[in-house]
């Protein structure tokens, strides 16, 4: 029986020496590899007693396989000591804060106390005593001079100044290092019970297990060994070359040499990115991965491996639009159910379903059976029938995902927690995943070949909480500010054609909006020749709402009273938008009902649209003839007044706003102007066009497209800018060979007076192209910004979360607030 | 049955004095029977309305503004149209500078309003506003140098000294306290120094000093606008400032210190102190999303503060902040500077609890939040037993 162990703390440390030999399991000697039957050298790189990677051989530590051999670590002994590359600039820093003679912090006692005493903690206290320290130039405490050590990147150390200057060699430093008494070290940010200065310089060097490098038989049958055993060779045998030179007695520059070379192995060993040396390459050119690569970065081992991880049991696909679906459904294609499994574990009450999937040889099947201790068993058409028969309760059987199984749903970027919610799968056929579209704001999803994820949770623990917590209709409101995220453009151009004055529907086209809700009775089941559409929405709002909403498109609110909808015309604010309809049904009826209400909504809206029909066209965005000569006037008057600005300006009569000089005056003057121009056009555009017009009612309830879109279109394309100016650059002095030099009137300066539909004049097509490539420079910069100014958030407060009595802790359970928000209530549930 | 003064008590223990004086108002003229149902209806509400324990409320402020901040604009200022107000980065650059609690902001500023007994005069306050703007000497005189005698010579400019209000005498003794030497001679449009200067380098040295003197105003007041507030009919006038010095600006006596307001959360939590930077920092990011149509929920808001002050000084969001001193030695690992953290951890030797989020997902164990915090389970055996 295997024992199940967490992890309670991690303790951090330097390795030790004496540890390192103790914990290896053999002494690494031999720089090559493999001999000539291909069979790996005894006291080798690859030796079995280090683990074994290759099927078929055993472990001679452990005795070991493959896959129950974790891997010993061997080690080198080095022949002459090499500073530790991550630890180069700590040894910098205590070299110049200690006595080259006594080893001892060169500032008095009670100075180190009074440094200790401070609220300056760590790394922090110790860089004020290094601060301190190197200044001095004796020793307090045996009075030897104190040069000065300089430290030449990345590991080579020099002491004294001018042509005193002498190389500190790695066994010299190693030597001060030990000198350093023991209680100083906790002043110099070094934990004096578990570690020893000297152990920043390495004597001997631990060699990871094979399996942390293993070798890759490629398909010519060459093996292909991993970066880092390339290395270890390199230095293998640089240290035997060493070696050999000392004991020869060889001249000692040429040791030197040898030693910086061994220096540098071992540097690029540890760090193939240290700045001032070159890296180590392997023969193509391609620079080594070596230990600080493999941690570091994004894909390092910290955050491409444990911090995030890939999976199993997920699919991804494109998706597409289904209104028959449920908000809280996803359409699964079967050919993905059936490569998505989830076991089920055999009871009383389920076996005989579970013999069935055995038995079963096409779609909804199971594919594997585990039996109680653990033993895994493929089902083949051989042993179907003997699996069907042998399994019962404590078995368990691995199935295909079936409709009703719940699944996790997630489109990136996965900007907050709605962007992966948990849907119940529903099989159906096609090849795209499907949703309804009500549910595709909260992802950020359309259907132009977005594609997103699917993933299948493995244990009852984890389906429960999925279900329970992640659910779509548990999460309809957003945490942000406790709007409701469902809802799309359709819907609310189709509340609002039903909720319309005029909005009248046949007794046929009643009962055929009410079919596709699964209402089959007329709306408050009385006969009658015409309904109006409030009637039939009333039909899907529940009885206990009474309720007064806001509406942009009527002058009266939207009155709902025991769910009648009595007056108002329905926009984005009940649903769609802010959605405060849907949060009320949430509130008072549940999840279940806000669920099922959106399901409705939706149906209906579109049924509705796809009825009645629901265009615009060009003749939408064209005004009238009275319409167009207005907008002309208010054009002509706004150029004009902007030009009296100019002129006043010109004549230096322009009085300055405060803090303005008179030409940056004039400019806002003329910004503020040309926004009125298309406000006034806007109202002139409303009246002319009317609210029967699908563009404006568009824009008026909130479906798709503001006012400055049909303004736009219909009147005024307007001022054109750059970074909030108004064009300027180009040629000199005007911005295009159009117009006079140093002419400011609005339309050299980028004014547009021309309409979409009406066509723009070439050199408008210029300017708004130019205002146009502005806005799409933004847009280029500013995901990744956010992105990253998002991360930082997150990692900041990624810990903080509250506790039973309200409090909010962050992980060390220290308090940021003693009640929630100063009054512990839920942002998503709270009203205020 | 409880009496209705026991259901105000219950309330009253529950619900925050705002809440309690609307209920108070809406159930004015209901019956007793009637009254009784509402209250308890909206206890229950209310009570469904609190946060869940486990709730990770920090990653939700993290996402809210996370989320929305791809929507924001990059314009670094927001036009400020013809009011004259002083246009203040906008948008992303500033919530950036508001998070990093960056040392040197794009434009710092101050609201400064004055006595009430003042407020509504516009000449006094545009007096106040003047006399606020730092003036160097250099804007004021001609500053020249006597090479032969190794003289300063100040060339008062009169038409500019009269408009900035000063007198060539107080000019001269600020400018003696800057050379920390007495003027050699002072007079209506001139003044002559002679520094300790033994060369040409050295009274050059001297000469940029004189020429940079403040010799009037506040120092770092660049400018100070004046900027005209309606109340019902009364026109009152406040002053707003580029640049900002709060605690001298607090000293004049025409200024209600109360309401007077900067937007430096630095200069604040020096001049006033941590709460006072914490509600700074608040309403600056409050407004700054405001401005760009954003609503958040303010308890997210209100909690990044919190946790950018909680420790009696700003700490930034980043790696320089809140990222980088998080105890657990994994967990700062896993954001920028990784292998300075796993090297100095091994260095000092320290333990990492595994109370975090990202610690706990590293060794592969349930993170400490929602579900995952509870720590109590009921037995399996014991439970069997019964």
């Amino acid at each position: 029986m295997r024992t199940e162990k967490k992890i309670g703390k991690i303790r951090f440390r330097l390795l030790q020496p004496d540890t390192i030999r103790r914990m290896s399991v053999l002494r690494v000697v031999v720089p090559d590899i493999y001999d000539d039957e291909g069979y790996p050298i005894e006291g080798g790189l690859v030796d079995l007693k280090m683990g074994v990677v290759n099927p078929g051989m055993r472990c001679k530590t452990c005795g070991g396989t493959k896959d129950t051999c974790p891997g010993h670590f061997g080690h080198i002994e080095l022949v002459r000591p090499v500073i530790h590359v991550g630890y180069a600039k700590d040894i910098y820093d205590i070299l110049r804060s200690t006595c080259g003679e006594c080893g001892r912090i060169t500032l008095k006692e009670d100075k180190i106390e009074k440094i200790e005493d401070s609220p300056t903690e760590g790394i922090y206290q110790f860089r004020e005593i290094r601060d301190k320290a190197k200044k001095k130039d004796e020793c307090p405490y045996c009075g030897a001079e104190q040069k000065k050590i300089t430290l030449t990147k990345p590991t080579s150390y020099f002491e004294g100044e001018g042509s005193a200057k002498q190389r500190l060699r790695p066994s010299e430093v190693r030597e001060r290092l030990e000198r350093i008494p023991r209680e100083h070290l906790e002043a110099l940010n070094i934990d004096p019970d578990l570690n020893r200065p000297e152990w920043f310089v390495l004597t001997v060097l631990p060699v990871p297990p094979v399996t942390t490098r293993p070798s890759i038989t490629l398909e010519s049958g060459n093996r292909s060994e991993d970066d880092l055993t390339h290395k270890l060779t390199d230095l293998l045998r640089i240290n035997q070359r060493l070696a050999d030179n000392i004991s020869a007695g060889a001249p000692q520059p040429i040791i030197e040499d040898l030693w910086d070379l061994l220096q540098y192995h071992i540097t690029t060993y540890f760090n193939n990115k240290v700045s001032g040396i070159p890296p180590a390459k392997q023969r193509s050119g391609r620079a080594l991965n070596t230990l600080f690569q493999r941690i570091k970065g994004k894909h390092g081992r910290i955050k491409g491996n444990l911090i995030s991880k890939r999976v199993n049991f997920s699919a991804r696909g494109v998706i597409s639009p289904d209104t028959a679906l449920s908000i809280g459904e996803v359409g699964v294609p079967q050919e993905i159910a059936k490569e998505l499994t989830l076991p089920i574990k055999v009871t009383e009450k389920n076996i005989t379903e579970m013999i069935n999937y055995i038995r079963s040889e096409e779609y909804p099947m199971a594919l594997y059976v585990k039996t109680p201790d653990g033993k895994k068993k493929k089902i083949t058409d051989m042993n179907r029938e003997t699996l069907a028969e042998e399994i019962q309760p404590g078995y368990t059987v691995r199935r295909q995902l079936i409709t009703g199984d719940i699944t996790l749903f997630n489109r990136q970027p996965s900007l907050h927690r709605l962007s992966m919610q948990a849907h119940r799968a529903r099989v159906m056929h096609g090849k795209t995943l499907r949703i309804n579209d009500g549910i595709a704001k909260p992802y950020n999803a359309d259907f132009d070949g977005d594609a997103m994820n699917l993933h299948v949770p493995q244990t009852v623990e984890a389906q429960v909480e999925a279900r329970e917590l992640l659910a779509v209709k548990e999460n309809i409101i957003s945490p942000r500010h406790g709007q409701v995220l469902a809802g799309g453009h359709d819907h609310v151009s189709g509340l609002a054609l039903m909720t319309q004055e005029n909005a009248t529907f046949t007794k046929e086209e009643t009962l055929k909006l009410l079919k596709s809700v699964n209402i089959n009775r007329l709306p408050n089941g009385k006969d009658k020749k015409e309904y109006h559409g409030r009637e039939i929405i009333s039909e899907i709002i529940p009885d206990t709402i009474t309720l007064e909403i806001p509406s942009q498109l009527s002058e009266k609110p939207v009155k709902i009273e025991k769910g009648q909808v009595k007056e108002g015309i329905m926009d984005e604010k009940c649903f769609g938008g802010e959605g405060i309809l849907t949060r009320e049904i949430w509130d008072k009826e549940g999840s279940d009902r806000a669920e099922k209400f959106i399901n409705d909504i939706t149906r209906l809206t579109l049924e509705s649209i796809t009825m009645k029909g629901y265009t615009i066209s060009l003749e939408e965005y064209s005004l009238t003839e009275k319409g167009e000569k207005k907008r002309q006037e208010t054009v002509d008057k706004g150029i004009g007044t902007a030009k009296e600005f100019i002129k006043k300006y010109e004549e230096g009569k322009l009085e300055a706003l405060p803090g303005k000089t008179e030409r940056e005056t004039l400019e806002a003057m003329i910004m503020d102007q040309m926004e009125k121009i298309n406000k006034k056009t806007w109202e002139i555009a409303l009246k002319d066009l009317g609210m029967d017009n699908y563009g404006v009612v568009m824009a008026k309830s909130g479906a798709r497209g503001s006012w400055r879109n049909v303004t736009q279109m219909t009147c005024v394309v307007g001022q054109m800018g750059i970074r909030g100016e108004r064009l300027e650059r180009g040629y000199q002095g005007r911005v295009l060979p159009h117009f006079k030099k140093g002419d400011l009137s609005p339309r050299v300066k980028g004014f547009i007076p021309s309409s979409f539909s009406k066509g723009l004049r070439p050199e408008e097509a210029y300017q708004q192209s130019m205002s146009g490539r502005d806005s799409l420079i933004d847009k280029g910069i500013n995901p990744a910004e956010s992105g990253y100014l998002y991360k930082k958030i997150a990692n900041a407060l990624l810990d903080i979360n509250v506790k039973e009595d309200l409090t909010v802790t962050d992980a060390a359970g220290k308090i940021i607030q003693f009640k929630y928000g100063e009054d512990g209530l839920n942002p998503m549930k709270a009203r205020d | 049955m409880t009496s209705m003064k026991d259901t105000w008590k219950e309330l009253e223990k529950e619900l925050p004095q705002r809440k309690i004086q609307t209920l108070k108002e809406n159930t004015k003229g209901m019956k007793a029977a009637e009254k009784r149902k509402f209250l308890e209806e909206k206890l229950e509400e209310y009570r469904k309305s609190k946060v869940e324990p486990g709730e990770p409320v920090g990653l939700l402020a993290a996402q809210a503004v996370g989320e929305r901040a791809t929507q924001m604009v990059l314009r670094t200022f927001h036009i400020a149209g013809l009011t004259g107000e002083l246009s203040v980065p906008q948008g992303m650059p500033r919530l950036k500078e508001l998070l990093e609690v960056r040392h040197q902001p794009k434009m710092e500023t101050c609201k400064i309003q004055i006595k009430k007994e003042l407020n509504g005069n516009k000449e006094k306050v545009k007096e106040i506003a003047r006399d606020m703007e730092e003036v160097t000497l250099e804007e004021v005189a001609d500053v020249q140098e006597d090479f032969n005698e190794k003289r300063i010579i100040i060339n008062f400019n009169e038409k500019k000294m009269k408009k900035q209000n000063l007198k060539p005498e107080e000019v001269a003794a600020k400018i003696k306290d800057k050379l920390r030497k007495k003027p050699e001679k002072v007079e209506d449009d001139q003044a002559i120094f002679k520094p300790k200067a033994s060369t040409l380098k050295s009274l050059r040295r001297y000469t940029q000093k004189a020429k940079t003197a403040r010799v009037k105003g506040i120092k770092g007041i660049k400018r100070a606008t004046i900027v005209e507030r309606k109340q019902g009919n009364k026109k009152t006038y406040e002053i707003h400032t580029d640049g900002t010095n709060l605690r001298n600006i607090l000293k004049l006596p025409e200024v209600n210190s109360k309401e007077t307001y900067s937007n430096s959360i630095r200069e604040v939590q020096g001049v006033l102190g941590i709460e006072a930077a914490r509600k700074v920092l608040h309403l600056e990011i409050q407004e700054n999303l405001k401005a760009q149509n954003i609503t958040i929920n303010d308890r997210h808001i209100m909690l990044i503060s919190d946790a950018m002050t909680r420790k009696g000084e700003l700490n930034a969001i980043g790696r320089h902040g809140i990222s980088g001193e998080k105890e657990s030695v994994l967990a700062n690992a896993s954001f920028e500077t990784q292998m300075r953290h796993l090297l100095t951890a091994a260095q000092k030797g320290e333990t990492d609890p595994l109370k975090g989020v990202a610690e706990r997902m590293i060794v592969g164990e349930v993170i400490p939040v929602g579900t995952g915090s509870v720590e109590l389970r009921m037995s399996n055996q014991k439970q069997k037993k019964k």
